[in-house]
This record gives structure tokens, C-alpha cells and sequence, in this order.
């Protein structure tokens, strides 16, 4: 009994070798196979799938997203209110309450500089294998 | 679905198209979000992990900044959307829920 178990154990894991797993599945435990890929599919890099003009023109984009995110975070850090749309800030109930919205805000600033700096890092990558 | 295996993001599209044209024919068609500009934006990383408390401060999102970074991306047909740009979206539908919810109970 036990070497029915280990066995349905091993074969639950994989471990058993193809040609020893039962042939009969039920239906519905068939698993569907993935869908096959053609090119770059072992890529986690997305831009690798791309043209090279189109990587050149997403490279000059997030250049100019990073330089415009700088901006906003230097413009932020100057002067919060110049960015308070909605009054919030300025209506806080305490300057502990306003203190934490600012370095929050100044954290998302921060992290959308960072990511599309990562952005373009990938793109670079890419257009250096093209 | 009984079991939770994978999510075909055609479900996401779908669904949000249903509710969108709810909400339109009941005459909801546009959202004022100038009240509702800041809000709690707690990165999808933390916000999986339950184990552990979020870092404080809680990083402070903008539906201004969300709606401009979106308006960026459908108009550069160069450039890649990004899981967060789906964040963006869902930061935007959350704050749609709370401007209609204040709206409604209100009335």
C-alpha cells in the first residue's frame, strides 16, 4: 500500500518518467498545455520582442519621463503647496498629519523616477543585442 | 472558477466594461476628482504581502499624476505599458468609487 502512495506522490511531483505515468487521465484533470511561443519567449525582457526603432523612440521617451519626474520632485520638495490640487495639504488637521502626506508624496515621486530609470535600463539592454 | 488558478486579463477588460456601463446608464458619466486628489497609494508589492505591516509613511498617491501618466502613455504608441500603469488604474477606479459612494449618500 505505502508503495502506491509513494508512488502516486512521486508522480504527483513529476518525478516519475513519462512513460511510467498512467496514460488514461480523466478530462478533467488534463492539464492545458501552454501556448506555444515563437520568438523571445524565454525573454523576461519585453523590449527584446521589439524593433529597434521603436526601442529607440520608447528610449527617448522614458528620458524624457525621468528628467520630467526629476522636475516634479524637486519642484515638490521646494514648495509642496505649488502641487496641493486639491487643498488637502494646506487643510491638514496637524503639521504631523501634513509632514507625513508630504514625505509620502515625495516617496511616490521618488519610486516613478526609479522605475522608469529601470524602464530604460531594460531598453538599453535590449537595443544593445539589436 | 472554482479554483483560482490563472486570471485571463480579457476577464479584467470584460468586467470593467460591464461596470462602466452600468454606472453610464444610470447617467454616471463623468467624475469629479478635483476633491480627491491624494490618497493612500500602497505599492501592489506591500499590498500582497500580509506578513508584514506597510512602511511607514504610506507613500501618497495623485489621480492628477495618474490621469496625466495615463493621458502620456495612450498617446505615445512607442512606449510599453508597465504593471504599474495597471496600479495607476486601479488607484483611478478606487477613487471613482469613493467620489460616487460620497455622492450618493449624500443624496
Amino acid at each position: 500500500m505505502w508503495g502506491a502512495i509513494a508512488k502516486g506522490i512521486a508522480w504527483l511531483l513529476g518525478k516519475i518518467p513519462k512513460g511510467k505515468v498512467p496514460k488514461k487521465i480523466p478530462k478533467d484533470k488534463k492539464q492545458k498545455e501552454p501556448k506555444k511561443c515563437t520568438t523571445g519567449c524565454d525573454e523576461k525582457n519585453p523590449y527584446k520582442k521589439r524593433t529597434k526603432e521603436q526601442n529607440q523612440k520608447a528610449a527617448e521617451s522614458e528620458k524624457e519621463l525621468i528628467k520630467e519626474h526629476q522636475e516634479k520632485l524637486e519642484r515638490y520638495s521646494k514648495d509642496p503647496y505649488s502641487m496641493d490640487n486639491d487643498g488637502r495639504l494646506k487643510n491638514a488637521p496637524t503639521q504631523a498629519i501634513r509632514d507625513r502626506i508630504i514625505e509620502g508624496r515625495k516617496k511616490v515621486l521618488r519610486d516613478a523616477v526609479t522605475r522608469h530609470q529601470n524602464e530604460l535600463k531594460k531598453i538599453t539592454e535590449a537595443l544593445s543585442s539589436q | 472558477m472554482s479554483q483560482l488558478e490563472s486570471l485571463n486579463l480579457l476577464f479584467l477588460a470584460n468586467a470593467l466594461n460591464r461596470v462602466i456601463e452600468d454606472h453610464k446608464r444610470r447617467g454616471e458619466h463623468d467624475i469629479d476628482l478635483n476633491a480627491l486628489d491624494y490618497y493612500h497609494a500602497l505599492p501592489a508589492d506591500q499590498a500582497i504581502n500580509v506578513y508584514e505591516e506597510p512602511a511607514m509613511p504610506l507613500p501618497i498617491g495623485s489621480t492628477h499624476d495618474d490621469i496625466s501618466e495615463l493621458q502620456k502613455l495612450i498617446s505615445d504608441p512607442d512606449r510599453l505599458a508597465i504593471p504599474h500603469d495597471l496600479e495607476r488604474l486601479a488607484n483611478l477606479m478606487r477613487a471613482v468609487a469613493a467620489a460616487l459612494d460620497a455622492a450618493r449618500s449624500s443624496d
